[in-house]
């Protein structure tokens, strides 16, 4: 694996259950509360009651307006899309003469929510815009000006990781001089039901590597990272909100909906975005677990972190925004920036009690950090495993 | 960075391999099947050409089977032929490898079993298969699963550019030295809306006593298959196809300039209908315009295709008799050597647009120079020196 040079962040939009934008949602991180509640748009048509974290209508800005019939998945990319790049204060007029790629991890973005209206019903729709209209990727092409090559990745959970990744190799390559990263998903009701077909919807609020784990809760949300060059960095005076230094990303080529019990594809993940890094596991702060609160995750997780990082301090935020699949990994990576920039780490909120099956366990309170390197990772079906490295921006 | 393509494997309505695919291409185009569709007013049956996943049990176990659906087997299956092509089915030939998998329909092209099941208040058990079955990435997984793959695991799923995507982070991957080789590949499922709305054009037309159009479109079936090759990244070594040298996604580029040059070009036959004018200004003059859509059918990810053909007719230094009679009307570029079967290349350059005013390309070159050093070697090995 090559060494790449820091990518830069030069801004960060997040909208999730704990708040509308990065600023309210690195608050309420830390405020030790939350409110699961079974979802109001499906609730009725399935019997289920299954807590979920939803993102409340006021938090989003009025596209629909502008874009009759948009899923809410592309609404959330948007709205974050646009926060990364106000705060980045590149003006998109500059878009025209630079190379901009669109990097976008979703599930129901994909072709997942493009059920819409069926053949037998009327409005007819085309297949083509059926598939274009369901795609938040091929929606912000245009609707912010992309210019350059865009990729719509339905890896599963680790779907939004591998977006920041790739991302950053586009910069790292010379590929792109700028690239919105990240990932966007909302709540559905074939994902709400399909957790429930394989029984790992938890009947109450989560909680990740506690003893009494249910299982987990699902989420959605969006986070968008705009990744650049430095030499666009440097000729535009941008800031820089933190760095992407290292990606990795294994299979565990075992089972579809479990992880690998020995987490060997894990730990090498892990390897992978330390070497592509330069860095070595000492020189990490903390991690940001995946802690999905099921059975599996959490004892894949928690022996791996302890073997590689034993020294360091680990967490996870499901608690508060749950599950958001394909938008787990940007929204827990701009946490992750969040926390380096705070030199702290939330409480997992849910855990409570130590698994003496466990070899380690995460923070149980907010904890201070001193530090300028953290980890980000993801797990998924399919047996993905995607692990970032992230640097803060006082990176040394 | 450069990227060889050292392997094929491409299962459609054409048939199964490199041997079935080229015989399509030579000869006459695949008389394709029926297949009945809901629709308004009733079952409608329309013409398609279907992928037979047959062969997958000389690769795969049945036991293993049992749990892949259509989708996934077509995909499990133009993976081991690929590897076979390239004679890596043993993992030691291959090293580390990522697996690519770009699909426009994704893993739900038709079946909304699962989204119907969640709609009917009298079941919500389900079934966990069709719930996993209906993920996207179900079938790159499945491959890694059945190759024993560990390597970075990947798809992307945007409608008509999901294939030059996926090329774009194969390519990444091999520039990053992530990966010793990729399984890149463009699957897609017999999209029954695509074929009734195909179908329905075709009808309007016929009743409005539209002759048949001069490059055959109108005869087109949709299709599905995928279509896998394997990448390396050292293009100074004499195996393989030939070599990915630069491609292009983004948004359309206006003007002449907005292809490389090449000695060849190729495209999904309804892209050249819908784009006539704009592709006669950006050809350029004495160079070859042909598709193989016609071999296996309408379908986003046909670029995948495209790529296998072009790397057959240079590895093979042959222009495919189906693919020669895409003349433009007005536009006498296509000349006389169009008649001619051989091909010289030295590089096929595949384009597409796409919805949303989207455009993509790739360019393929052929390995003559170090076929020359080849050459050069083995003459030097004969005579002792």
């Amino acid at each position: 694996m090559k060494t790449i040079s820091p990518v830069a962040v030069a801004g960060v939009g997040c909208i999730c259950s704990l708040g509308p934008d990065l600023a309210t949602t690195a608050i309420n991180l830390f405020k030790d509360t939350r409110n699961p509640t079974v979802p109001e748009r499906f609730s009725g048509a399935t019997g289920l009651a299954f807590p979920c974290f939803e993102v409340p209508d006021d938090y989003l800005q009025d596209l629909s307006q502008r874009h009759p019939g948009t899923a809410k998945t592309y609404q959330l990319a948007c709205q974050a899309s646009r926060e990364a790049m106000h705060h980045s204060t590149l003006d998109p007029k500059a878009f025209s003469g630079l190379r901009v790629g669109l990097c976008l991890g979703t599930n129901v973005g994909g072709s997942l929510g493009n059920l819409g209206p069926s053949r037998n019903e009327t409005p007819y729709v085309r297949p083509e815009d059926r598939f274009t209209q369901s795609n938040p990727t091929i929606r912000l092409v245009d609707e912010l000006g992309i210019n350059g090559p865009f990729q719509t990745i339905v890896n599963a959970c680790s779907a939004g990781n591998d977006a920041l990744g790739i991302g950053a190799g586009w910069i790292d390559s010379g590929l792109c001089d700028l690239v919105l990263a990240g990932g966007a998903d909302e709540l559905y009701l074939s994902t709400y039901v399909g957790f429930k077909t394989l029984f790992i919807n938890a009947e109450e609020p989560c909680r990740p590597f506690d003893l009494n784990r249910g299982g987990l809760n699902l989420g959605e949300g969006a986070a968008m990272f705009l990744l650049v060059s430095k030499r666009i960095q440097e000729a535009f005076g941008l800031p820089v909100r933190g760095y992407v230094l290292g990606y990795g990303a294994t299979a565990d080529a075992y089972h579809f909906t479990y992880p690998r019990e020995d987490g060997l594809q894990l730990e090498q993940a892990i390897k992978d975005a330390l070497a592509q890094s330069g860095r070595i596991p000492k020189d990490v702060a903390f991690i940001c677990a995946h802690g999905t609160g099921t059975q599996g995750n959490d004892l894949v997780e928690s022996n791996t972190l302890h073997k590689i990082f034993p020294k360091s301090p680990f967490f996870s935020s499901k608690g508060y925004t749950g599950h958001t699949l394909g938008a787990a990994g940007p929204i827990e990576a701009a946490l992750t920036l969040t926390c380096l920039e705070q030199q702290r780490i939330p409480k997992t909120i849910g855990f409570t009690t130590f698994d003496p099956d466990l070899p380690a366990a995460p923070t149980n309170e907010n904890m201070a950090i001193k530090g300028q390197i953290a980890v980000s990772q993801t797990l998924a079906f399919g047996g993905s495993n995607s692990v970032l490295i992230l640097g803060g921006k006082d990176l040394p | 960075m450069k990227a060889v393509v050292r392997g094929i494997g491409a299962v459609g309505g054409f048939g199964c391999g490199v041997r079935e695919l080229r015989k399509a291409l030579s000869g006459t185009r695949p008389a394709g099947s029926r297949v009945d569709i809901d629709a308004p007013g009733g079952v409608v049956r329309v013409p398609g050409l279907l992928a037979d996943t047959g062969p997958l049990s000389d690769f795969v176990p049945l036991r293993a089977l049992r749990r892949m659906d259509h989708h996934t087997r077509t995909a499990v299956l133009a993976g081991f032929l690929a590897l076979q092509d390239a004679d890596m089915l043993s993992k030691q030939g291959r090293g580390r490898m990522g697996i690519v998998v770009a699909t426009g329909f994704g893993a739900t092209c038709n079946n909304f079993d699962f989204q119907k099941l969640s709609h009917d208040d009298s079941d919500f058990i389900g079934s966990p298969m069709v719930f996993i079955n209906s993920v996207h990435n179900a079938a790159a997984a499945y491959i890694a699963m059945a190759l024993k793959e560990n390597g970075p695991n990947h798809t992307v799923s945007q409608y008509d550019m999901s294939f030059t995507s996926a090329l774009i982070t194969a390519i990444l991957w091999l520039r990053e030295n992530r990966v010793d080789t990729v399984l890149v590949g463009g699957l897609d499922d017999f999209s029954h809306a695509g074929a009734f709305d195909l179908h329905g054009r075709n009808l309007e037309l016929k009743n409005r006593g539209s002759g048949p159009s001069r490059d055959g479109s109108q005869d087109l079936m949709v299709g599905e298959g995928a279509c896998f090759l394997v990448l390396s990244g050292h293009p100074g070594e004499p195996d393989g196809y030939g070599y990915i040298d630069g491609l292009h996604l983004g948004k359309r580029l206006p003007g002449p300039d907005g292809l490389p040059h090449a000695q060849a070009y190729i495209a999904p036959r309804d892209c050249i209908e819908k784009n006539r004018d704009l592709i006669n200004d950006m050809i350029p003059s004495n160079t070859r315009l042909g598709s193989c859509t016609h071999i296996v059918g309408l379908m986003p990810v046909g670029e995948a295709f495209d790529l296998a053909v072009s790397a057959l007719c240079l590895k093979h230094r042959n222009w495919y008799p189906s693919m020669i009679d895409l003349g433009i009307p007005g536009n006498p570029k296509p000349n006389d050597i169009s008649h001619s079967n051989e091909f010289a290349g030295p590089s096929i350059c595949c384009f597409k647009f796409g919805t949303q005013e989207t455009f993509s390309w790739f360019r393929i070159q052929n390995n003559t120079g170090c076929e020359a050093k080849r050459v050069s070697t083995l003459q030097a090995e004969q005579t002792g020196r």
